[in-house]
Formats: structure tokens, sequence, C-alpha cells
């Protein structure tokens, strides 16, 4: 059973001068095993949607579910709603608080009411799987590296078993190496079957890693699909203002010039295609 | 869920008015005046005048009379409380009585003294942060307070530690809202059990607030230092108070009113 968007349109401070539309009319489904990455600038309410597939925010109008349970489902309901979707909000080390690693990390599982072993087994295992070595359980969370932190905030999420992650910009202010290591994590994820919601304003880091790309625009969805289609459209029109990532513009640059090559973003693949061209 | 999204902080309502213009010093030291003519009050005949006047003002700094009551809210309780021990605790004259409790004709005049001073000092005080902004209000302070820093008194750091602390609050309200969400995310349950319960519950908010906290006040310090902060001496301003005829008018009016009312409450 996927998480259903349906519709969804979310009001901030209906009725006063402050009123502003955030989304208007957005549909979105989140299988099991797929990666799903939302793209957009600014204050194009990504991260409001976020906040609605785990229920902190509910609907104006239209409809969010879970495994077929409403986000506007009754507080009981609710909690175990809110387990098995988790969110990993943008720059989540502003949420570190415990005495060490262990205790972060068993937070959300005690609140879950998981036992004492069951806690013992989910965070050793997060741990392993998001590459945190175990020496680090005892220390301070504070005196962690950036990405170390940053990792230790979404396995602290993970540590309470969600089916389903959604992750504000993870990888806001981490360098290219971080960045890398970290998605080819939360890929290794998708393959044990979790349904990962990305969200970012990176274009290339969509087309790279998703299955399916949902654009937003001033709350509004300019495109969902597979990143191949994007890429085609992309091609045609221009979808706000989003640049093609550099690798893309020479394929397409080649293309122009009659040359068949592959939409792709990996530098060998074209390079093979460009060399079997040239040779034929 | 509301969260914290519905505090609104700072009651400053900008409008173009001749109050709103008027110098920071002279509405402050206008302020002192009206609040002290009110302590001055003894009969019930004047508070009338007050309210008229009170009535005058807020057409004369564009502000809806509601949103001026709207100030009183939270001393409501206060004021009736305050009325209420008077009302029932000043010996004198029995003109009622039930059982234990007794009123007098002193205790009526006195309830209705305290209460009616109570209600209009928050009334009138509240003028002074409805048309004023806040930096307004702290260059203001800090010109008054100056003469005074001859003995040592730190005018310039009081102004300007009220000036960050009161640009910070909206910030630390958005930071709070984040953290709270992220620990609701994670499974926090902040609204359940006794009071010890959600006290501890709290912990996994206000630690990294803390940390949020210190982390900004030592990036702000740093960013001062870089633009060369050294204290206020020698230090010019962008815009300068201005201490115009009008502020005079306004001050002697003023001065005036309050003169007439206690001429007034002498009278009574």
């Amino acid at each position: 059973m996927p998480i259903k968007v349906d519709s969804l349109c979310h009001t901030y401070h209906p009725g006063t001068p402050l009123e502003t539309v955030a989304l208007s009319g957005v549909n979105l489904v989140v299988e099991p095993g797929t990666w799903v990455t939302v793209v957009g600038q600014t204050g194009s309410g990504k991260s409001t949607l976020a906040q609605h597939l785990n229920a902190l925010l509910v609907p104006t109008s239209g409809s969010v579910s879970v495994d077929g349970v409403l986000t506007t489902t009754e507080p009981m309901k609710l909690r175990s709603l809110r387990r098995k979707v988790g969110l990993v909000f943008q720059y989540p080390e502003h949420q570190l608080f415990a005495e060490n690693v262990f205790e972060e990390m068993a937070f959300g599982p005690k609140n879950w009411k998981f036992s004492e072993s069951e806690t013992r087994d989910a965070v050793a295992r997060t741990m392993a799987l998001l590459g945190l070595p175990e020496e680090l359980l005892s220390r301070s969370p504070f005196h962690l590296s950036g990405g170390q932190k940053r990792r230790l905030c979404i396995a602290s999420v993970l540590a309470s078993r969600p089916d389903y992650l959604v992750l504000d910009e993870p990888t806001a202010g981490m360098d290219a190496t971080g960045r890398r290591e970290l998605l080819g994590t939360l890929k290794n994820l998708v393959k044990e079957e979790i349904g990962l919601v990305h969200i970012t304003h990176d274009l290339e880091l969509a087309l790279g890693m998703a299955d399916r790309v949902l654009v937003l625009e001033k709350g509004k969805t300019v495109f969902w699909g597979t990143p191949a289609s994007l890429m085609d459209e992309l091609l045609d029109r221009q979808i706000l203002g989003l640049r093609l990532p550099p690798l893309l513009e020479v394929v397409s640059g080649l293309r122009e010039y009659g040359f068949p090559v592959p939409f792709t973003l990996d530098p060998e693949k074209l390079a093979d295609a460009l060399a079997g061209e040239m040779a034929s | 869920m509301k969260f914290l999204n519905h505090l609104t902080l700072g009651q400053y309502v900008p409008a173009d008015s001749p109050v709103h213009r008027l110098d920071p010093r002279c509405k402050i030291l206008s302020v002192v005046i009206l609040l002290s003519g009110i302590f001055l009050m003894k009969h019930p005949i004047p508070f009338v005048a007050w309210g008229l006047f009170l009535v005058v003002l807020s057409r004369f700094s564009r502000i809806p009379l509601v949103v001026v009551m709207r100030g009183a809210r939270p001393v409501v309780i206060l004021v009736l409380f305050t009325a209420a021990i008077h009302l029932f605790l000043t010996k004198g004259n029995i003109i009622w009585e039930w059982g234990w409790f007794s009123i007098t004709q002193e205790g009526l005049l006195m309830a209705f003294r305290m209460g009616s001073r109570l209600f209009f000092l928050v009334l009138y005080a509240g003028f002074l942060t409805l048309t004023t902004s806040p930096m307004e209000l702290s260059d203001g302070l800090e010109r008054l307070f100056r003469p005074l820093q001859r003995i040592g008194f730190p005018a310039h750091e009081m102004a300007m530690m009220m000036t960050i602390a009161l640009r910070f609050i909206p910030t630390l309200f958005d930071e709070t809202d984040r953290i709270l969400r992220a620990q609701l995310a994670r499974g926090a349950d902040l609204d359940q059990g006794g009071l010890f319960r959600r006290i501890k519950a709290f912990i996994p908010v206000l630690v990294p607030l803390f940390v949020i906290v210190f982390q900004r006040a030592e990036d702000l310090a740093l960013a001062m230092e870089a633009r060369c902060y050294r204290g206020g001496v020698g230090r010019s301003r962008m815009n300068p108070l201005e201490w115009k005829m009008t502020d005079t008018l306004a001050m002697a009016a003023t001065v005036a009113v309050v003169a007439v009312f206690i001429l007034l409450d002498t009278r009574a």
C-alpha cells in the first residue's frame, strides 16, 4: 500500500491578511521500494508537502493517506501513521539533544514503545545501515563531524523502522564526497523496500537517482513522471527556469549536430556512445 | 495543529499618524506623565474623562479602539482580582452584608479606584508600544538615559541589548516551532501525562534550542566585531532623533490635559 496524495491544497493562516496558498491540487503516489524526488525552488511548497506526508500538517482540502489511513484520522491512529512515515527535516542536526549517540537513536523507538531489546536491535541495525561505527554509540552527538551528525539524524529516524522516509534537502551544506556517500546509502534503503521521498532544489540529483520526479512551482505540479521523460520535456520547454545539467547540455548539443547519442547523466556512457558513433 | 504560529509578538501597529511621527523621547516622557497622572486620581468622575481622552488619542494615532482595548486583555483577571480584594476587605460604612462577606461604601469606592487605575495604566502604557517601533523605542530610551552615563549607567549597552533581544524573539519562535515539529515526527509525546512528565518531555525541545541560542549569540558577536562594533562611543546613526516643534506642542498638550484632570479630581 502506498502513500497517496490526492489533489492536496494547503493554505497558511486562512482568513487573515497573512493568508498564503502553499499547495494547490498536488497529486503524488509513493510506492514502497521506490525513490520519488520532489524538485522545486524556494517557496514552491516542497517543505509543506513533506509535513503533510507525516500528518504534521493536515490538508485544507484534498487528502493524504498512508497505507489507506487518512492523515485526518483520530489522534490514536495518527501516532502509528507517524511511525510509518519517518520525516527528516532540513538541517536536522538542530534536533540533537541526547547525552550520547545511543540515547539519540533510541529516542524514536522508545517513543513508539519498542521493548528494550527491540530498541537495541534497531539501533545496531541502523548504525550499520548508515555506516556509522559502533564506537560512536557512547560519544556525545554534539562532538561528531558535520557529515556524521547528518547521518545520525537520519539514523535516529530510521531506527523506528519506518516504511517510508521523507528527507527535506538531506544533502544541504554537505561536500561532494559526503553527498555521494549519503545518496548511495539512501539508494540501499530503497532496495530494502523503503519508499523514499527526497526533497531538493537540485535537478541533477533528481534526474540521477529517482524513479519518479515531481516538479513543483508555486504550489502547483508542473511535472510528474520518470526522470527520462523529464529530460525529454526539458529539451522542449523551460520548466521553472530549471537548467539542464551540463552533461545533458552537451548531449542536446551533440544531437543537434546529428549525433544520436542517448540522454544520460553518466559521462562514461556518453563517451562510449560517442566513440561508437565516431568509429562507424 | 496550530503549534506556535498564532502567537504575534511586538504589538507595534504601523500607521501614518501624528502620534506615530512624534519623537520617541516625547512619547516616552508623555506616557510617564500620563501614568503619573492616573496614579494621582482619587475620585470616580475624572476616570470618565480619562476614558474619553483614550478615545481621542486612538483617533489621533489612527489605531482602532478595539486594538487599544485588546492590550488590556492580559490584565483583566488582575484588575478584577484587585477590585474584588478592595471591595471585600475595606472597612467602613457597611451597605450590604451576607455571612462573612460585607461590602462597605469605602470598599466600593476603593475597588473602583484601584481597578480603574490599573486598567487605564495598562491602556495608556500600551499606546507607547502601539505607536512606536521597538527600534525607535530603544533609541529613545538610550537618549533619555544618556545623561546617566556620566555616573556609569550603561545606556547604550542597555539599548543595544534590548534591540537584539526584540530582534530575536520571532526568530526563536520559528526555531522552537521547527524543533517541536522535528521531535513530534520522531514520536515525541508532548501533551500527555502529568506535569512532571510533560516537563521531561520538553527536554528534547529545550536542549537543541539552547544549543541554537548560544550558536546564534556567538555568530552575532562575531558579525558585530567583523563590522568594527566598539560600543556606543563615537557611533553615528542612520536616522538621528530630531526634536521638532510638534514634539514640544505634544508635550505641552499632555501636561495641560493631565493638569486639567488633576484639577477635575481635586474639585470632585
